[in-house]
């Protein structure tokens, strides 16, 4: 007998929470089911000299003005290092919404460069959700500067250098966002005084949101075995400020060089020493087309 | 009193059953946004937006994934989840209203009434009475709304600089087709 009640009770209980069972919460339910991917897990297509895992979108078009002046070490004389400057001239286009090509010109070293970006996985939430994003790198880098010792040995294929990079990426929250970079540096050709033609690096870096389109970045690449004897890991250190179409990024950062394998084994300079770069980049996108 | 007892267990069995026929689920409802403003006309829509309806009570939900929202400019669309709607805080716009008068869902018939109750939207809940229409048809639910609401009122910050690129009202419309064979 008491087993019927207590049947009974519990059907009661039960219909009466499906009445009052909000009608958001059954939306609630089948919400969660909607796959969602995270977006801006960085503001810029670039960390700080590196890449990020973010890529331009299909048809938009990215100028992007890069610049590192002079060793703030060098004093009032060189005016902290404002008196010298590099330029890079770059531009990101996106092909399709996960796959970029770009091409560049330093004024460092007279070096063109181009790469091929592709977004293999995105973070998402909901459904099936991946909790990291992966994005892979490949950059080409030729340096032209007219240098008896090297251009007599060298011929063009001799020149090139090949950048290699995992970019792996997680936004923990709309605030933190870490990334991982390994990386392969492959020199054709190497100099006397270049040890090695392969270099591995693994590089990590991360930003923290301060406000809406404030963002304080960091950036460090640590070189397994170095090119030279004398060059040092790259560190650096910015912010992000985002205005609309433009991202203007500020840094400080021991490398000279814009390009991966110019600052990922080239950097010849020991950030604790004082010997930092002032930089920025200024990005300006354009869309060409849209979406569809 | 046995057989009393399991008669009375089927009774409230069969109730709950009927009670859970009584709700309409659209998973695939259609809202968009457009505001006007005098550099830049926006407009953002998706079709995953969620609504229910409860024949029985007369009231209605909706829920939306503000990621879901799709523009032409991409990114305008980062822009509108990162600063302005803070999507990864708060990921849904929701309302919860109860229908003004009362629908009987089994009788064909085009009805303009209104929808009360409360639209919640970075993370600030209002008061709304929305004009909606009602459309019942032999096997299907339409309904059609078409709003107006002030960016302001939820606390959605446009910066000076580009209060040329977006306007402080914005034009809602939703359409939801809800088919009654179809049980949640």
């Amino acid at each position: 007998m008491r087993k019927y009640f207590l049947i009974i009770f519990s059907i009661v209980l039960f219909s009466n929470a499906q009445a009052q069972d909000d009608l958001l919460e059954m939306l609630d339910e089948e919400s969660d089911k909607i796959k969602t991917y995270v977006d801006a897990t960085f503001k810029g297509t670039r960390l700080i000299n590196g890449h990020s895992i973010e890529t331009r979108k299909k048809h938009n078009l990215d100028l992007l003005i890069s610049h590192r002046f002079g060793e703030i070490s060098g004093g009032g004389y060189q005016f902290f290092g404002l008196d010298q400057s590099n330029v890079r001239i770059g531009f990101d286009y996106g092909l399709t919404d996960d796959f970029n090509i770009g091409i560049g010109r330093n004024s460092y070293e007279k070096t063109y460069d181009s790469y091929l970006k592709y977004r293999l996985i995105k973070q998402s939430q909901g459904a099936g959700a991946m909790p990291f994003s992966v994005t892979l790198f490949s950059s080409v880098a030729v340096k032209t500067l007219k240098d008896i010792d090297y251009e007599e040995v060298m011929d063009f294929t001799d020149k090139m250098v090949f950048t290699h990079q995992v970019l792996i990426a997680r936004k923990f929250s709309p605030a933190l966002s870490l990334q991982v970079m390994p990386s392969f540096v492959h020199y054709n050709a190497i100099t006397e005084t270049q040890l090695r033609n392969d270099i591995f690096s693994l590089g990590a870096g991360g930003r923290i949101k301060l406000t809406k389109r404030l963002s304080l970045n960091a950036e460090y690449y640590y070189q397994f075995e170095p090119l030279t004897e004398d060059t040092y890991n790259s560190i650096a250190i910015g912010i992000d400020i985002e205005t609309g179409g433009h991202v203007f990024q500020l840094h400080f950062t021991n490398s000279q060089a814009m390009i991966e394998k110019g600052f990922i084994t080239e950097t010849n300079n020991n950030f604790f020493d004082g010997d930092i770069h002032f930089g920025f980049n200024i990005s300006r996108t354009f869309q060409l087309g849209n979406k569809k | 009193m046995k057989k009393k007892i399991i008669f009375l267990i089927l009774g409230l069995a069969a109730q709950t059953v009927v009670m859970a026929q009584t709700r309409l689920l659209d998973k695939e409802g259609k809202a968009r946004f457009f505001s006007e403003a005098p550099l830049e006309d926006i407009e953002a829509t998706t079709n995953e937006a969620l609504g229910v309806i409860d024949t029985e009570t007369n009231k209605i939900a909706v829920s939306i994934l503000m990621k879901s929202f799709h523009f032409d400019k991409s990114l305008m669309e980062e822009h509108f989840n990162e600063n302005y709607v803070e999507s990864d805080k708060y990921p849904k716009a929701t309302l919860t209203g109860s229908l003004s008068e009362k629908i009987n869902f089994d009788e064909v018939g085009k009805k303009e009434i209104l929808v009360n109750g409360e639209l919640t939207m970075h993370g600030v809940t209002k008061q709304v009475s929305i004009p909606t229409t009602i459309t019942v048809q032999e096997k299907n639910v339409i309904v059609h709304t078409k709003f107006i609401i002030k960016v302001a009122d939820y606390k959605i910050k446009i910066p000076s600089v580009v209060i040329k690129n977006i306007a402080e009202e914005v034009e809602v419309t939703a359409d939801f087709n809800f088919n009654k064979e179809e049980t949640p």
